[in-house]
């Protein structure tokens, strides 16, 4: 993943350029692990008929001060 | 059209590659979500492309694919948009699935002349209205394909109605009528053999067995007393007992596929998916060995037996549709009232928010977590709450996205000037990652500062202000690395 960053000139205040990949702001968070999915879901139809868990998990995470991942997460429904 | 005998297998999903090239021998087959592997495509029309890496990938496994359906169900009255047809035969094409299924559901309602989508599987309205509904569609459908097609059997959380044909004599009528093959999903008519509705074993009694040509099982848990199809985990004993005296009757089945959300992948246990993988392999042997023609007349006559209270399927859609998503129904009816009672609908409810919730937690992952942090999350899930009453399900995950993103900037009261940058930054993201173009924006944080903080449940009060001109690149496949390169 290449990020470019670079002062420009000659503007005032001179903003400071920066290139991201789109896929930056969905590789974030990698500590939930089910991130790696996100992508590939990103597009496709959104239909469903169980249990999503993944906003209980950033729910659970967030409240999880020490980011211990595997122990914050016990409890939730479906994971033993 | 035959299908090949093809054994046992999973449904693939991105991230499973480790589950299928460790278990060689033990999955024959792949199922595929089609549409799981589909983007926009950035012509302007409304079409789709697919992952020709996944696809490439899945080619190379040299396995027998099977097709099943998502986001285009066919037991409703409104039918699908037929856009979704040209990229799932172009995959059809490069896969040559042996076969293709789709689920006995509906999941679009007409609100004011617009349709709206439910978010969720809903089930059918069990009548002999119900059932011609279902041809329909079916016949319309299949007609598009040149593999056998099949549907699966589905779970409804819903108390049985006064007025319903049993679930069993359904399914049977409608693949009779419609001439096509059964899906017989063994997880969710167990699931909805403990929330009240039919025995599995007299579900089965009323089917015709050499219809059916493949089996699904997966594995769930109890949510509110109710047993959930979650799809979360490897199947319990009860399933494989149910599913090994199934298979045993079976004279025609073609495969038995396993189905795992991803998201649970990572908190099985080290030698749970082999484990399952084994046991389906030893029952498929067994298959057919208890043979007993099973063969059921899908007679149902016109309007025979059911109560003139039954709603029409028109009703029923939009009703039940309005309801689950949570909208104010105008004129109460009675069949309003029943369903408000049915603590089936609860539970449905709190599936579609919690899905729709997880949609804007993985598509909006930098602004839901900011709100999280800043207000609380059950203040966060008070707002949710607000913004589902005036904005409507959309089909696609980057749409409910992009959706929510504009909602926030309408609700100035909560929208921070670091928070309207990442939700800025954010949009923008996802712009350029679905349509596949550059996009720049004008922030006053560093979009890579912001995420660090965000990472460590932190606001951006220690982040110095600045003045960036940020420009998004559609890179998809550049995860590997991060290389910083600063220009004087």
């Amino acid at each position: 993943m290449k990020m470019n960053f670079e002062k420009t000139k000659g503007l005032n205040p001179e903003p400071i350029r920066v290139t991201v990949p789109a896929s930056v702001a969905y590789d974030f968070g990698k500590l939930t692990k089910v991130t790696e999915t996100v992508l590939g879901r990103l597009g496709c139809p959104a239909c469903h008929s169980g249990f999503d868990i993944r906003f209980d998990i950033e729910r659970r995470f967030v409240f999880n001060e020490k980011l211990e991942m595997i122990p914050g997460l016990q409890g939730l429904p479906g994971l033993r | 059209m035959n299908i090949p005998e093809s054994g046992v297998g999973i449904i693939y999903f991105s991230g499973f590659e480790t589950v299928v090239e460790s278990n060689p021998e033990l999955i024959q087959v792949l199922e595929i979500e089609p549409q799981t592997f589909w983007y926009r495509s950035n012509n302007g029309l409304d079409s789709f492309l697919y992952d020709e890496e996944q696809v490439g990938y899945l080619k190379s496994l040299n396995r027998h694919i099977l097709f099943h359906g998502v986001g285009y169900p066919v037991g409703g009255l409104i039918e699908s948009d037929p856009a979704h047809l040209d990229c799932l035969l172009k995959m059809q094409k490069q896969l040559k699935p042996i076969c293709m299924s789709e689920h006995m559901s509906f999941n679009n309602i007409e609100i004011e002349g617009k349709c709206t989508n439910t978010n969720f599987l809903l089930p059918p309205l069990q009548t002999r209205e119900g059932i011609d509904t279902a041809v329909r569609r079916i016949r319309a459908y299949k007609e598009h394909f040149n593999v056998p097609f099949s549907f699966e059997t589905g779970v409804n959380y819903l108390s049985p109605k006064p007025w319903e044909l049993s679930d069993g004599v359904f399914i049977n009528a409608i693949a009779e009528e419609a001439e096509c093959n059964i899906l017989l999903d063994i997880h969710n008519i167990m699931a909805n053999q403990i929330n009240g509705r039919q025995n599995v074993s007299e579900f089965f009694k009323q089917l015709s067995h050499e219809k059916i040509t493949e089996i699904h099982l997966a594995g769930g848990f109890y949510y509110k007393d109710y047993y959930l199809d979650a799809h979360s985990g490897v199947s319990g004993d009860a399933l494989i007992k149910n599913f090994e005296d199934i298979v045993a009757r079976l004279p025609n089945l073609k495969a038995i596929v396993f189905e795992m959300l991803p998201e649970y992948l990572s908190f099985q246990p080290d030698g749970a998916m082999t484990t399952q993988l084994e046991k389906m392999n030893r029952v498929w042997d067994r298959r057919g060995s208890i043979l007993k023609r099973n063969r059921v007349a899908g007679s149902v006559k016109s309007k025979s037996g059911i109560p003139a209270t039954a709603p029409t399927v028109e009703e029923w859609e939009l009703t039940l549709g309005m309801l689950a998503i949570g909208k104010e129904i105008n004129s109460p009816s009675e069949l309003a009232a029943s369903l408000q009672q049915d603590k089936g609908l609860e539970v449905i409810r709190d599936l579609i928010e919690k899905f729709r919730g997880s949609l804007l937690v993985s598509s909006l992952k930098l602004t839901t977590r900011y709100l999280g942090i800043k207000y609380g999350m059950e203040q966060f899930n008070e707002l949710l709450r607000q913004y589902w009453k005036s904005y409507s399900p959309q089909l696609f995950a980057s749409d409910n996205g992009l959706d929510f993103g504009h909602y926030l900037l309408t609700r100035k009261e909560i929208v921070d000037e670091a928070l309207k940058d990442l939700i800025t930054y954010e949009l923008s993201s996802i712009k350029s990652f679905i349509n596949n173009e550059k996009m720049t924006v004008e922030l006053s944080y560093h979009p890579l500062e912001m995420i660090k903080c965000l990472e460590n449940l932190r606001l951006f009060d220690e982040l110095e202000k600045g003045s960036y001109a940020v420009t998004i690149t559609p890179d998809l496949k550049g995860f590997d690395e991060i290389n910083t390169v600063f220009h004087s």
